[in-house]
């Protein structure tokens, strides 16, 4: 059985491919035996490629983290629905932006806690959700000081931080601009005491598709973007983990399916 | 390929798609045709700073783009500023404006006003407003975080809509009958012993017994520092009501085909469709005549472009494209391709207008700016 840790989370600039490649680790994970909780925030358009990739999933909505959290702390879901349905409250959540991470935090922590056998990979929906997610924990601990949420807010932090706990995983294209901002969030994450923690992906290279790198008939143009390629990865070639392949079949779910074997590198 | 040029020229879309890049190159192709442009971005990546070889440590301050950008190109005026938008030091300037100083103690406000905290679209607008009311600009060149699509945009002025709506009222009302100032509800005059009222108490002692049930429970799971925190807050905010109101009265405008340019941009790199269909939802709501749909990145023209050169070649060497002689380049060409034409399909028939970006293949982003500048002109 492979060593794993407990959760992932796929972080990257937009359309570098962190849900797919999200996606596909579930699935590697899937087929190393282990139980695997795909969360990602509502709302998703993947509904179907969740079901047709049998991957259990957990679509993260704020009102209804938020309620659970509330009824379990005041003991009674039905003030929690009171206080959410004040506008004034709605209105905080949506002010307070940080706040909204913490509750989906705090409910991940929750499925990770009752089962320890649990494996949750999270896509979250850009890099400054990341960082601003954990950044936040710190945060907030300072501005509530005091009271019930700090309690829980500390103990989350402490379960997160243990050791072979978390991991991050930051995807990225090989393009000079999407190296360097790669390169900066994972400056930024190691700020937050991560630094371990955090490891950079290239996805959709010509050049890991052997096919393409071999290739000796291939248009200008190609020719061209393999070169670009190329001089991106060996300039980064220390600070990237590992490389996935462009891939050419036209369906999304066979895409996924086809690169969970080249998915080991995540762990 | 050659929208009218506007007043503001937004451009909206999911991450990745180029669409920094392009509206930089619109931004120097509007100023070549003799257009004084600024160009805004409130991107938190500050990509465009990269891109321009702007001085991060400057933003929220307006910076002019040197003649040398443009090198070898003859011009007589070239007229092109930049902006990197800081939702912070926007803020500061409205509280300067309105109370003579720029603190921002407040943590709560600090953290929404960071470049992710939710207040970025509702900043730049004010400072579009501002900087159009200035008349220093023929056109604004706005660049936008990769949110999902351009409504999310728009939603935002709804969050600070509601914000202001009835149930704050009650506590703004108050604030501003009892003649409290914002400072009256400063911790830091707490600990003092200036003032010494906690906010809490006065609070509870005048408002509803709703809010004060509410505000008693909060202070059960967040503590009380955090409540008054929040309310210390909300205080400030009200203060500035009157130009956040006033922006969202601008956001009309952006729905007026004769003012704006919306550019909803997508790449073929990416699961198209998806995004696709998103783009289309959100579109419906709010298409005025004047929004592009930009496909970017494109690959149709350097197959075409190839497939001719080819066909020039003698026989022999033409069956290499044949799928039985060399199978893997033929299904590349057809992934590609398939995924290209699909695209443009879909979108062709869903929005009135498309533009097409070929994409460039240049490790330098100044010529990437600049050989899209040329394909604006087509």
């Amino acid at each position: 059985m492979i060593n794993s840790k407990r959760f992932y989370v796929f972080t990257g600039k937009g359309g570098v491919g962190k849900t797919t490649l999200s996606l596909s680790f579930a699935k590697y994970l899937q087929s190393q035996g282990k139980k695997v909780l795909f969360a990602a925030l509502e709302p998703s358009p993947y509904l179907e490629i969740y079901k047709e990739l049998s991957i259990e999933f957990f679509l993260l909505n704020l009102l209804d983290s938020t309620k659970i959290y509330l009824s379990k702390k005041l003991k009674s879901a039905v003030i929690a629905t009171w206080i959410l349905n004040t506008p004034f409250f709605k209105a905080m959540l949506n002010i307070v932006p940080g706040f909204s991470y913490l509750i989906f935090l705090g409910h991940l922590v929750d499925y990770l806690r009752k089962d320890p056998e649990l494996i949750v990979v999270m896509d979250s929906p850009s890099s400054g959700y990341v960082q601003t997610m954990f950044e936040s924990l710190e945060t907030y601990k300072d501005i509530f000081k005091t009271g019930i949420l700090v309690e829980d807010i500390v103990t989350m932090i402490q379960y997160i931080y243990q050791k072979e706990f978390l991991k991050v995983n930051i995807c990225t294209i090989p393009t000079m601009m999407s190296m360097q901002e790669a390169l900066e969030l994972k400056e930024k994450l190691s700020n937050l005491n991560l630094e371990h923690q955090i490891d950079i992906y290239a996805n959709n290279s010509l050049i890991a598709n052997p096919l393409i790198n071999e290739a000796s008939e291939l248009p200008t143009f190609l020719n061209k973007k393999k070169e670009l390629e190329k001089e991106v990865l060996i300039q980064f070639q220390d600070k990237i983990k590992a490389s996935l392949p462009h891939l050419t079949s036209l369906e999304y779910a066979q895409i996924v399916k086809d690169l969970a074997p080249y998915m080991a590198p995540f762990l | 390929m050659n929208p009218s040029s506007k007043q503001l020229e937004i451009f909206c879309g999911t991450g990745g798609v180029g669409k920094t890049t392009l509206s930089a190159s619109r931004a120097v192709y509007l100023a070549l045709k003799g257009k004084r442009v600024l160009l805004m971005t409130i991107d938190p990546a500050k990509r465009l700073k990269d891109i321009l070889s702007l001085d991060e440590s400057l933003s929220g301050e307006i910076q002019t783009i040197p003649k040398n950008f443009i090198k070898d190109r003859p011009n007589e005026s070239f007229n092109l500023d930049a902006l990197l938008v800081s939702p912070l030091k926007t803020l500061q300037k409205v509280i300067l404006q309105d109370q003579g100083h720029t603190q921002v103690q407040n943590r709560i406000l600090q953290i929404l006003f960071r470049p992710n905290g939710g207040m970025n679209e509702i900043m730049s607008l004010l400072e579009v407003q501002y900087h159009l009311n200035s008349k220093k600009y023929d056109s604004i060149i706005l660049d936008t975080p990769p949110g999902k699509h351009f409504i999310e945009f728009l939603e935002s002025c709804d969050k600070i809509r509601s914000f202001f709506d009835q149930s704050f009222i009650e506590i703004f009302q108050f604030i501003s009958e009892k003649g409290f100032k914002v400072d009256d509800f400063s911790t830091e005059n707490e600990n003092k012993g200036k003032n010494a009222k906690p906010i809490k108490k006065i609070f509870k002692k005048f408002l509803s017994t709703g809010i004060k049930k509410l505000l008693d429970y909060l202070e059960k799971v967040t503590g009380g520092s955090f409540i008054e925190e929040f309310l210390n807050a909300i205080g400030i905010i009200y203060k500035l009501k009157t130009p956040f109101l006033k922006t969202i009265e601008f956001q009309e405008n952006l729905k007026d085909a004769s003012f704006s340019n919306w550019y909803l941009v997508t790449s073929i790199e990416h699961d198209k469709m998806v995004g696709a269909l998103d783009l289309k939802k959100s579109a419906q709501e709010f298409l005025h005549q004047d929004s592009f749909m930009v496909i970017n990145k494109c690959l149709e023209g350097h197959w075409l472009e190839w497939e001719k050169n080819y066909s020039q070649i003698d026989k022999p060497q033409v069956q290499k494209i044949l799928p039985e002689l060399n199978p893997y380049l033929f299904d590349l060409k057809h992934s590609m391709l398939t995924r290209e034409i699909k695209l443009k399909e879909y979108a062709r028939k869903n929005f009135p207008y498309i533009l097409e970006f070929k994409e460039v293949l240049s490790s330098s982003t100044h010529d990437q700016v600049m050989e899209l500048v040329d394909q604006w002109g087509v």
